[in-house]
């Protein structure tokens, strides 16, 4: 779980990318390296552990995937589609997310830290412990998503739907908001205030 | 009513042997888990001696026989091994180190297992334990400080409750963190762009 081997490349210090002795950077083929990635990504198999940092991904399909553990930091997603996905416990920190869908996902423990969201539509999605902390959302819609302790602390969110949602024991101290709903939402059990 | 912690199973790919660290609760899904792994739970991981993180102790032994270990063992009705500040025990096929850094309650532990770190109520993700005083609140991020913030940035934390997270995550969002830390941490912070 969690595998953690680094580059082999003198003072680099990147995570291994899947089946490689290299990061994705220092991959002597990064386009077959990103490939070979995404095409278990999307395979509908379950896969645990994947390591692709760094990486670029483009109109791609993963709405198959069903993934745990795996990391994608640092990686670029523009007009993905994680809908119906599962992705458990997996990392997608200091990530930028363009037009991305997540609709009816499971990313429960997964973590989002760090990462930039912009026009990304995360309805129905269970996102119970999901960690979204220092992040910037603009434009995003988490409508009817099940959001059980979940985390933003210390975010921006700027134009955020969070209309219908179980928001119970969510983290929203030290967030930037503005144009935010929390409609039909149980926001009275989320935390807003430091204690 | 308590609220229940999170309860961790840690148990090699081919079966066997198997960890639960704080077990809050017992149920029919973890159970069942445990048996889909076809794991035996052979040691059992108490963080503190809050009831959300042992109350499922009963339970679990009348179903399997493990080793139990915690910081305070007389606490129990039940025979529990006293853990040791900077110990490391070899349970199952995984050398767990003990780190106790008390301020949530004196008998608080961390366990370092791989680059995995159960912190139980000594860190959550975006926050520390609650305390109840200021001194408690001082030896609490003193050992933060100096026991958890100093392991390798890509360490992933595992609270007792909440979501999961990683000690760079932590360093950087945790303003419970950022408030008690001196102008020469802040000069230590990485920026995110900044591989670790």
């Amino acid at each position: 779980m969690f595998s953690r081997l680094r580059c082999s490349v003198d003072q680099c210090s990147r995570l291994v990318a899947h089946g490689e002795t290299t990061c994705y950077l220092h991959s002597s083929n990064r386009e077959s390296t990103l490939e070979r990635v995404a095409a278990l990504v999307s395979d509908g198999q379950r896969h645990h552990d994947l390591i692709l940092t760094d990486g670029v991904l483009r109109n791609r399909m993963f709405s198959r995937a069903s993934l745990a553990t795996c990391s994608f930091a640092r990686c670029i997603f523009c007009d993905v589609d994680f809908s119906e996905a599962k992705l458990n416990a997996c990392f997608f920190d200091f990530c930028l997310f363009e037009r991305c869908r997540f609709i009816g996902a499971n990313a429960r423990f997964s973590v989002f830290a760090g990462s930039s969201l912009l026009d990304c539509d995360f309805t129905d999605t269970l996102l119970l412990h999901a960690n979204f902390m220092g992040s910037d959302i603009r434009n995003c819609d988490f409508s009817s998503s099940d959001l059980y302790y979940s985390n933003f602390s210390s975010s921006y969110l700027s134009h955020v739907l969070f209309v219908d949602c179980n928001l119970k024991n969510a983290d929203f101290r030290f967030t930037e908001r503005s144009s935010v709903s929390f409609r039909y939402s149980n926001y009275e059990e989320a935390c807003f205030m430091q204690r | 009513m308590l609220a229940y912690s999170n309860t961790y199973l840690i148990g090699p790919e081919e079966g066997g042997d198997a960890i639960l660290v704080d077990p809050g609760h017992i149920d029919m899904e973890l159970i069942e888990r445990i048996e889909q792994n076809r794991f035996t739970i052979s040691d059992v991981l108490i963080t503190h001696r809050h009831d959300a993180h042992h109350q499922g102790l009963g339970t679990l032994l009348k179903i399997y026989h493990p080793t139990v270990y915690a910081g305070s063992p007389t606490l129990f009705d039940v025979p529990v091994k006293a853990l040791n500040d900077n110990e490391t025990l070899l349970l199952s096929q995984f050398s767990v180190k003990a780190i106790q850094v008390p301020g949530h309650t004196i008998d608080s532990f961390a366990f370092h297992i791989g680059n995995a770190l159960f912190t139980g109520d000594i860190l959550y993700a975006g926050r520390i334990g609650n305390t109840n005083g200021v001194l408690e609140k001082a030896l609490l991020l003193k050992g933060i400080k100096h026991r958890l913030l100093t392991l390798d940035e890509r360490t992933v934390i595992f609270p007792g409750h909440g979501t999961i997270s990683t000690i760079k995550i932590e360093k950087l969002f945790n303003h419970d963190l950022i408030d008690a830390m001196g102008i020469d941490d802040l000069k230590q912070l990485s920026h995110p762009s900044v591989i670790t």
